[in-house]
């Protein structure tokens, strides 16, 4: 479904200097599987996550990226959407001014007008949405809300949750959605990203710690260090990171 | 003779006094406008408030008060620009009334709407007891307007007379030549009297046009007015516009301006809170976009007593080559205490040929106030369009999204619902 292909970028940074964040990232995810991304900090997951996405800052020296077999990094964020790419945000964005349910309603309509379906009228869209909101555990004062605006780190979680049940995407990545989350909020994630998996349907999971793999069992657990994909196993190596610490895969010899 | 004076061609003397029907004090204010007007001509970029207004243009252009005969709107015109709930109607036409094309029946008793004219005769000493004819040099247009003002619209609500429709002023400007209007305006509400007003301004042509509208109002003990001006007149009009307003004990009072188009649009406010409990919010919203379009906000509130409150809250889209001011002056004079006042100015450059010039001014002559202010100048959120973008938004639609919350904030200070949903479609087509 997605393959990474050696793949190199660099940001550039306040000073203008480049600066290389993937060094050749390698990296193979077919359907219905969940894949895991560990890693320190500063190794370049969310830089990866946000590639894949579509974000602006980013250069590609080198490699490249297949959804489906065709190219993703031609194609801008909306068209990756349509495709039916979606990035939970390790840190998503407020928008005063835009109303939560509003923009729902326009991005599920966006993705299904890109599809070629009509759009959902007003009545089906409301019981859709809250239906599912009740399912990340959020009020619906929250639809008449601004985006993200004021939201609590949690409430903010909840509400990408709430995107990726309402936008079914195909592709999921899940940029440490993890962070900041109490053991309910853990749970429900896992509970959501569980109710959505099938055969289809593949997710990557971006995270510090194995306690949300607790929730979601992955098929493959790779990690990444400076830049790189260093060593890829099933998920007892998330059990071995978390006892051992990341040192001990950054001191085996590269193959 | 001075000259350098900026006293452009189609700036004609007043005609004699002979044959008028206006009462003859008014007469004389006219004459006396005049003469504080012509001292000093029009402003020039030298003058401190008119720094950023090019108004050359102005001075080689032809301008002529228009004719007697009656303008073509019909009354199929009107009524496409009608609200759609309840509402009086006030039509106006290059600046005259026209009470046959205005709907004005279900107005409460004692409450008056007439043209000026027509109050000089029958409501004298009512207009005697409230007109301001306050001149200054600081504003030339405002002793332009009222040394040359030909009629106007004059409201006034009693006592306790509260309008649950609001109305509906419809400024119309239909020009078979270059025209120059100074329609001068009185709104006058009595104690504990509650209106809304929205008055809108537009061109049924192409054709350039000069508008120099002055405005009088007086909100009386307890009185709640809130006003909403929208301009979208075509990219040839001239709209200068000088509002005097003066609050008394525990009047309320809003004004919210949308500028959406025009060549040259400025607008003074001059507030003046009197006394104790006096509120005054003003606000605007501007988009610009045209090759050379420019709009320019002046407001001045004078806290003249204690426990006044003021807020001021201006936001601006600026494309293209346009270029948008804001001057915001609060004054609190001495011994005012217990004073709440806020300033904000927001602008949101869509180019980088556009340009914004925001200036806050603040003078305080007592200690016990509270007085905010913040100005911003900057671009499109850059991560809030990549997020709309990836949840499958297309960019224009997302710019569009972003460029209607911006506004939206401006909005939202509109009570009634029939206005803000006019408005809003409004800003939504333009945008």
């Amino acid at each position: 479904m997605l393959s990474i292909e050696n793949l190199k970028a660099d940001i550039q940074d306040e000073k203008q200097n480049k600066k290389t964040i993937l060094q050749g990232v390698n990296l193979s995810i077919k359907p219905g599987e969940v894949h895991a991304i560990m890693g320190p900090n500063g190794s370049g997951k969310s830089t990866l996550a946000n590639i894949l996405a579509g974000r602006d800052g980013y250069e590609v020296t080198a490699g490249g990226v297949k959804l489906d077999g065709q190219d993703l990094l031609s194609l801008e964020p909306e068209e990756r959407a349509a495709r039916g790419l979606f990035l939970a945000f390790q840190y998503p964005t407020e928008i005063p001014g835009v109303n939560n349910m509003y923009f729902l309603r326009t991005a599920l309509n966006s993705v299904r007008k890109q599809k070629e379906l009509p759009p959902l009228d007003a009545s089906d869209f409301l019981m859709l949405v809250k239906d599912k909101i009740k399912e990340v555990g959020l009020g619906q004062a929250f639809l008449h809300r601004a985006v993200n605006e004021g939201f609590s780190g949690g409430e903010k979680k909840r509400n990408e949750v709430l995107q990726m049940l309402m936008l079914e995407p195909r592709f999921i990545i899940l940029d440490e959605t993890d962070s900041g989350l109490d053991i309910d909020a853990l749970q429900m994630v896992g509970r959501c990203v569980n109710s959505l998996r099938n055969q289809e349907r593949s997710f990557l999971v971006v995270t510090h710690y194995q306690r949300l793999l607790d929730y979601i069992q992955p098929d493959v657990v790779h990690v990444m260090a400076d830049g790189k994909i260093l060593k890829s196993g099933d998920k007892s190596l998330a059990l071995e990171l978390e006892e051992k610490g990341y040192g001990w895969i950054e001191r085996e010899p590269q193959k | 003779m001075n000259t350098m004076l900026n006293m452009p061609g189609w700036i004609q003397m007043p005609s004699q006094v002979q044959g008028s029907d206006l009462p003859a004090w008014l007469e004389i204010e006219k004459q006396k406008s005049w003469e504080i007007f012509q001292k000093a001509g029009l402003p020039t970029r030298k003058h401190e408030r008119w720094k950023y207004a090019d108004i050359s243009h102005l001075e080689q252009a032809q301008y002529e008060a228009p004719g007697k005969a009656q303008p073509p709107v019909s009354a199929a015109d009107i009524n496409s620009f009608r609200l759609p709930g309840e509402s009086h109607l006030l039509v106006l036409v290059n600046g005259v009334y026209f009470p046959e094309l205005s709907d004005i029946k279900r107005l409460p008793e004692g409450a008056v709407i007439c043209s000026l004219r027509n109050a000089g005769k029958q409501y004298e000493p009512l207009l005697k007891q409230y007109m301001q004819n306050k001149n200054t040099k600081q504003h030339p247009f405002l002793n332009l307007n009222h040394a040359l003002f030909n009629d106007g619209l004059f409201l006034y609500f009693p006592e306790n007379c509260q309008l649950s429709a609001p109305i509906h002023l419809l400024s119309l400007t239909v020009c078979d030549k270059p025209y120059v209007l100074y329609p001068r305006h009185c709104i006058y509400l009595a104690d504990n009297s509650r209106v809304s007003i929205l008055e809108e301004h537009h061109s049924l042509d192409d054709q350039c046009c000069l508008v120099n509208a002055a405005a009088d109002i007086s909100a009386g003990c307890g009185s709640v007015l809130d006003i909403y001006k929208l301009h979208q007149q075509n990219e040839n009009t001239n709209h200068f516009s000088n509002t005097n307003l003066i609050q008394l004990k525990d009047s309320h009072v809003s004004i919210t301006q949308f500028t959406l188009s025009g060549r040259f649009v400025r607008d003074d406010l001059n507030v003046n809170l009197q006394f104790s409990g006096a509120y005054c919010q003003t606000a605007g919203f501007y988009k610009l976009s045209g090759e050379n379009q420019y709009v320019d906000h002046h407001i001045d509130i004078e806290h003249a007593a204690s426990m006044t409150k003021s807020e001021m809250m201006y936001k601006g889209i600026v494309d293209n080559k346009s270029r948008a001011v804001f001057n915001g002056r609060l004054h609190v004079h001495p011994g005012a205490q217990k004073i709440t006042a806020q300033q904000a100015n927001h602008n949101l450059l869509l180019s980088n040929q556009a340009e914004v010039y925001s200036k806050p001014e603040l003078e305080i002559y007592a200690d016990d106030v509270k007085c905010r202010h913040g100005a911003t100048t900057g671009q499109l959120d850059q991560d809030a369009l990549f997020y709309l973008r990836s949840r499958g938004l297309a960019y224009p639609e997302a710019v569009n999204l972003l460029l209607q919350a911006f506004s939206a904030e401006v909005i939202q200070l509109i009570k009634n619902e029939d206005i803000a949903a006019h408005i809003q479609a409004r800003i939504g087509e333009n945008i």
